[in-house]
């Protein structure tokens, strides 16, 4: 039986027969997984306030005839800032979803997790919580391993410095110069500036990246072309995006 | 095991009683609370309170706060809260009838008793946005430490929520 203390992200929670939580959690060193705790929708001691969603928690579990079962859980940011603005609270919402979707149970990746958490901090007191979301997706999508290289064009090889407009075809995950574009209903334009963007994102290390801007007029079209995206990767919609829409219909 | 050794009539009666409630029990047309006729017991009594109406997530929460006896006025079931990552939005609530009720009864103020959970309390700003242009006067049930409680096992963010909220003594 092994014993593992360790700072984690609240995932979801889920009422687990008649008195336990399912909690599907974000461990720091053991990656996402799933555990049951035991009496928590009773105990207002052992696991008070600390399994909200979007929550950071020292957590202590037991690994027993494989299966985890959370035994204490204290919280230690709640993020609280979140819940006061529906649009930043459905980014973090769909910040939560994507990891759930895409990221495999049990697989440790400690950079996804300081990314997680340091994009809940900035979606509560960042000015620009759309462009928060844009910076967490493509560095998301790149430690994931989807995001195209974005250094030259895939035809011709021509480097990125080469020209002042590419042309990227997402679903395919190919980027070319203006004489090699696919012409691909998906494709989408983006200027010198803005692929350069894209490249330090996920280049500059996690606390100076925060730093990087798009453009508003460019953030609502790269949202939705990289939320067309991932519905074509996880092959289903995204609820919260659903959610989003209904909440901030400007999002 | 109790079912099984009970006598026959016992069981068909039990069973003939949870078929009656599936079949006639359903939510009241104005509140959205369970009843077996078209207005609930709390909305068809004429004794409470009007104008004054508070919002709950659940029938459970409306029945806590009857057993409390803290509350006299009208409620509001919005059967559920947002939940981004459950795919529950707004239309998915009783969020349209709780804003054609405010005319409708002459609703003077809306208490917002969600739960102070992370959906409850976005739930309760959304409502907020909604109603503040309304003319009515919204407010939020409190937050704090439980009677008998003790401040040194209290949890940071109750404790937080409890300094910010204190009132003149």
């Amino acid at each position: 039986m092994k014993t593992t203390h360790t700072e984690a992200i609240i995932l979801s929670a889920k009422d687990h027969g008649e008195s336990d939580r399912l909690i599907r959690f974000f461990d720091q060193e053991n990656g996402c997984l799933r555990g049951v705790a035991k009496g928590a929708r009773k105990s207002r001691e052992r696991f008070a306030h600390s399994f909200e969603t979007f929550s950071v928690v020292h957590m202590k579990y037991v690994e027993r005839r494989g299966r985890i079962w959370i035994e204490a859980s204290r919280l230690a940011e709640p993020f609280l800032a979140l819940r006061d603005d529906l649009e930043r609270w459905g980014y973090a919402a769909l910040v939560t979803e994507l990891v759930l979707e895409m990221v495999p149970e049990g697989e440790p990746n400690t950079p996804l997790f300081f990314l997680v958490k340091e994009t809940y901090g900035r979606l509560s007191e960042d000015r620009e919580p759309l462009n928060v979301l844009l910076l967490f997706l493509f560095r998301f999508l790149h430690i994931m391993g989807y995001l195209p290289a974005m250094d030259a064009c895939c035809r011709c090889g021509r480097r990125v410095s080469e020209a002042t407009r590419w042309w990227w075809t997402v679903k395919d995950g190919v980027f070319y110069c203006p004489d090699h574009r696919s012409f691909d209903k998906g494709e989408i334009s983006l200027d010198l500036g803005t692929v350069i963007l894209i490249r330090r994102s996920r280049e500059l290390p996690l606390p100076t990246v925060w730093r990087l801007f798009f453009t508003r007029e460019k953030q609502r079209a790269l949202l939705e072309v990289l939320v067309h995206w991932v519905k074509g990767l996880i092959q289903k919609d995204l609820n919260s995006i659903r959610v989003l829409r209904q909440l901030t219909p400007s999002s | 095991m109790f079912l099984l050794q009970a006598p026959q009539e016992e069981a068909d009666a039990l069973a003939d009683l949870i078929r009656r409630m599936r079949r006639e029990v359903h939510t009241c047309s104005r509140c959205f609370h369970f009843t077996d006729g078209e207005l609930c017991s709390i909305c068809s009594d004429p004794a409470r309170a009007n104008g004054i109406l508070c919002v709950v997530e659940s029938t459970g929460d409306l029945l806590a706060i009857e057993n409390s006896g803290a509350f006299k006025g009208r409620y509001h079931v919005l059967q559920g809260v947002l939940s981004p990552l459950e795919a529950v939005g707004p239309e998915d609530l009783r969020i349209r009838e709780l804003l054609n009720r405010i005319p409708a009864e002459g609703i003077r103020e809306v208490i917002l008793a969600t739960n102070p959970s992370n959906e409850g309390e976005a739930t309760a700003h959304y409502l907020l946005r909604l109603l503040k242009d309304r003319g009515v006067q919204v407010s939020r049930i409190a937050y704090g430490i439980p009677m008998g409680g003790d401040l040194k096992y209290t949890d940071r963010v109750t404790l937080e929520r409890a300094m910010k909220g204190r009132r003149e003594f």
